[in-house]
């Protein structure tokens, strides 16, 4: 196990190494010029200029990105173009309103999509299934901004009653972040809902069809205890995978949601740093966040022996 | 045993109660406002020095934490507003301006002489307007610490170029901050303004907050465009990004919001039917496209000249922004909004299109049918239109055009290349000009006809530059009607840009808030109070 353990974590890194490259590759090729943005449209081209030197954007490519590295590798990403704060702390200061959100949209996922799956899987065929699988389908084809645009239409103008932009943080109280999170973790968790839903429902049959479920019936175990006690173990690897995955995408930032809703979280930041071409944020972003997705997937990884006794990592 | 039957009506509240209990439950707590004014922005907050950019947002900001010596009324007359008064000699070459007494920054320290002369030099060093006072002043003494001097080698205009509302504004902060380069951003906003920001305590995407200065002595004088008393109302300010339209219409119509600033024209006219809110054309703007005069086939004023007789402005404007309350064709180069704009100026074509004479006339070019490169700006809904009608009608005459879609980022970075269209460069790019600084020679930036100093188009033209800098010197204001017109007749002969029309910019407010103007070109928010219930 330790052995593997530190394999995978060792596998992290030509991982990064090459997320880094792309990461830079793809900013350093995308049109535009910080430089011009930030100087606004009343600058001369020599302090244009002036700026670009300032902040080595006319540097080789190598030099840049080279230079780019060693900072990584020191923990430094380097400071914003705009603001001229470090993107570390940049992101650091967005990610409380993410996770929030991520572990919001997690819980509505699991809450809703669990017992609907498990209940289309044992009415099989029935009016129950149905429902759910249409539930399944129509989640996953409806676009999760027209679901926020619903839920801020009802909840926020016609009832008036739930906030409809911003994330007030902590200081606020805790009523008044989940007041503010609840609409938008519910339209982020909807497509996820569907998908985590349908999956439930396959994983749930295959298993309530094997030899050992019909012997549990008949020693007479009640639905409830055989779904709980017995399906639900076997089919937790593929949820906790796909669960994981959802939340570790989430955690790079969720940029409709917050868009929609205007929550100040890293989606935002990255939107943010793309429209004025803040290459560090971009890049600082784009990197973390695939760190966290590798970090997550490995988590997700080592937690199968836990669910599954029959996985043994050797 | 007595049985109620439910009503449709009961049952609907019934419903109603559920979904509300249910979703809603215990975490409905009424939204508290206070005295805390709410506005909606167009952009998030970045930069908080408004010397190293432009950008809206900042100037914004920088209108509620900093003061100015000078301010404009409506008249677009230019008065003392942190100065007590100046003195001019008969030359117009020496201003001794002093400052009020009394006057203290948001920290509680004195605002004197060394302070305003540092920010001067540090606003000189950027902006446009600085720049030619700078460039034309001898020398900046201070008398004593209420009193200054500003010695030129030519007449000109130094109030209005102090109470200047464009480009960077000429704000006042502490020496110790106005002594970093132009091009570092402040990190300590102490101001000389009716708010104070705390930096310390911000992040940038966070929204930014604003209380009253409490050192702030506004002036006696009544309120008046930007000049004159500056009260702070609100015990609070929050400026909030919103990017989603939808969601900033759903925070105006449940009063979570007070004043939504950049509204697009649709959201904003969506919003006009409900009484609680008030729809107006905020400031407007010179719509135009940019020309590039250094390649084929523009660098020859024919080509420029048959743009003219394909865009028919009523056209232009209908298709981009529609509601004909919102725009007005206009055919003065100095705008028909501002004071020295004058159509009878122009004598170039107006009205409908007229494609033979387009066509004549980009044949008299010598146009070689190489492809014409329009940016076409998919994050600008209004520019796009644009694009997409004159790309249109340069096809109806045989014109080969390469629309390049792209965001607006993208074009700050394309439009420095001076390269044919053929090897990346460009010919054409839809933009506006806010009336405010289109209104005078100086501020338009597409008005500088100075060859490679000139803005991206890089317009070249003697006589327009002679217009220019005699405009400059002049302080009469009879003198500047003049040689204004003369400048806007110059322009129309040798097109340093085509116009395509003005349009308002429309702010949506709570019908509950008064004293605000929407037609400043940099919303400020003194002087505004909630209507008492």
């Amino acid at each position: 196990m330790i052995r593997y353990l530190i394999t995978r974590v060792l596998s992290v890194i030509p991982v990064v190494g090459v997320v880094t490259a792309i990461v830079f590759g793809l900013t350093y090729l995308s049109p535009g010029d910080a430089a011009a943005v930030l100087a606004g449209d009343y600058a001369t081209p020599a302090q244009i200029a002036a700026i670009r030197e300032s902040l080595h954007l006319d540097d080789p490519l190598v030099v840049q990105y080279l230079h780019w590295l060693k900072n990584i590798i020191r923990g430094n990403l380097g400071n914003s173009l705009f603001s001229k704060q470090p993107v570390l702390n940049l992101i650091l200061s967005r990610v409380e309103p993410t996770i929030i959100l991520a572990a919001a949209a997690t819980v509505v996922q699991i809450t809703v999509s669990l017992p609907l799956g498990l209940l289309a899987a044992q009415k099989r065929g029935g009016i129950a299934d149905r429902l759910v699988s249409l539930f399944g389908v129509a989640g996953t084809a409806i676009p999760p901004f027209l679901i926020g645009y619903v839920l801020i239409y009802t909840f926020g103008v016609y009832y008036g009653s739930m906030p409809v932009s911003g994330f007030p943080g902590f200081d606020s109280g805790v009523t008044e972040v989940l007041r503010h999170v609840l609409l938008p973790a519910t339209m982020l968790g909807f497509a996820q809902t569907a998908l985590i839903t349908r999956i439930t429902r396959a994983s749930a049959i295959e298993v309530l069809n094997q030899d050992f479920i019909r012997v549990a019936r008949a020693k007479g175990l009640d639905d409830f205890t055989i779904l709980v006690r017995h399906c639900l173990k076997l089919i937790a690897v593929p949820l906790v995978t796909v669960v994981g995955m959802s939340f570790a995408g989430m955690l790079g930032g969720v940029v409709i949601t917050e868009a929609v809703f205007a929550i100040p979280g890293v989606g935002s930041l990255l939107v943010e740093a793309i429209q004025h071409r803040d290459v560090p944020v971009i890049q600082g972003v784009l990197l973390i966040s695939a760190c966290v997705y590798v970090m997550v997937n490995l988590l997700v990884d080592l937690s199968y022996p836990l669910m599954d006794p029959r996985i043994k990592y050797t | 045993m007595k049985i109620k039957l439910m009503t449709s009506t009961s049952r609907t509240t019934a419903v109603r109660r559920l979904l509300t209990t249910a979703f809603v439950g215990v975490l409905s707590v009424g939204a508290a406002k206070a005295d805390t004014l709410r506005v909606i922005e167009g952009s998030a907050l970045k930069i908080v020095d408004p010397i190293v950019t432009t950008s809206g947002d900042t100037q914004i900001h920088g209108y509620l934490i900093y003061d100015k010596l000078f301010e404009f009324d409506s008249s677009g007359t230019p008065h003392p507003q942190m100065a007590d008064k100046v003195d001019v000699d008969s030359d117009k070459k020496t201003y001794t301006i002093t400052l009020r007494k009394g006057l203290k920054f948001s920290d509680g320290a004195p605002i004197t002489t060394d302070d305003v002369i540092q920010s001067l030099k540090r606003w000189e060093s950027r902006d446009v307007v600085g720049g030619l006072l700078g460039s034309r002043t001898k020398e900046m003494v201070k008398v004593d610490d209420l009193t200054f001097r500003i010695e030129l080698n030519e007449p000109f205009d130094v109030p209005s170029a102090l109470a200047s509302t464009e480009g960077n504004v000429p704000f006042i902060m502490p020496k110790r901050v106005a002594s970093l380069p132009p091009t570092e951003q402040l990190t300590d906003t102490t101001g000389s303004g009716p708010y104070k920001f705390d930096y310390s305590t911000w992040k940038p995407g966070q929204t930014p907050v604003y209380t009253k200065n409490s050192f702030y002595t506004p002036r006696n004088d009544p309120p008046s465009f930007y000049w004159g008393k500056k009260e702070a109302t609100f015990d609070k300010i929050e400026v909030s990004y919103i990017p989603d339209p939808n969601t900033a219409m759903a925070a105006m119509l449940t009063g979570k919001q007070d004043i939504w600033l950049t509204p697009a024209i649709d959201n904003a006219l969506a919003l006009r039917k409900d009484p609680k809110l008030v729809v107006s054309k905020g400031y407007f703007v010179q719509s135009l496209f940019v020309v590039n005069h250094e390649v084929p086939p523009f660098n020859n004023i024919k080509a420029t000249e048959a743009l003219t007789y394909l865009i028919d402005q009523r056209e232009v404007m209908q298709i981009s922004v529609g509601d004909p309350q919102f725009w007005h064709p206009c055919y003065a180069y100095l705008t028909c909004e501002g004071k020295y704009g004058d159509e009878s100026a122009y004598s170039g074509h107006r009205g409908a299109a007229d494609f033979d004479k387009a066509k004549e006339l980009f044949r008299e070019a010598g146009y070689d049918g190489k492809p014409i490169v329009i940016f076409d700006l998919t994050d600008w809904a209004e520019a796009h239109a644009r694009s997409l009608y004159l790309a249109q009608q340069l096809r109806k005459i045989g014109v080969q055009v390469d629309l390049q879609a792209m965001d607006w980022a993208t074009v700050t970075s394309r439009r420095t290349s001076k390269a044919p269209a053929s090897e990346g460069g460009w010919n054409l790019f839809p933009t506006y000009m806010e009336v405010g600084p289109a209104s005078s020679p100086i501020t338009h930036l597409m008005l500088a006809a100075n060859c490679d100093k000139a803005w991206f188009g890089w317009p070249c033209d003697e006589k327009l530059e002679k217009l220019r800098a005699a405009f400059a010197s002049a302080v009469d204001e009879n003198e500047k009607k003049k040689i204004t017109f003369e400048l806007q007749a110059r322009a129309s002969a040798y097109f340093p840009f085509v116009m395509t029309g003005e349009y308002g910019v429309p702010i949506v407010y709570g019908a509950d808030i008064e004293g605000f103007n929407p037609e400043a070109p940099y919303a400020y928010f003194w002087n505004i109070r909630r209507k008492a219930k």
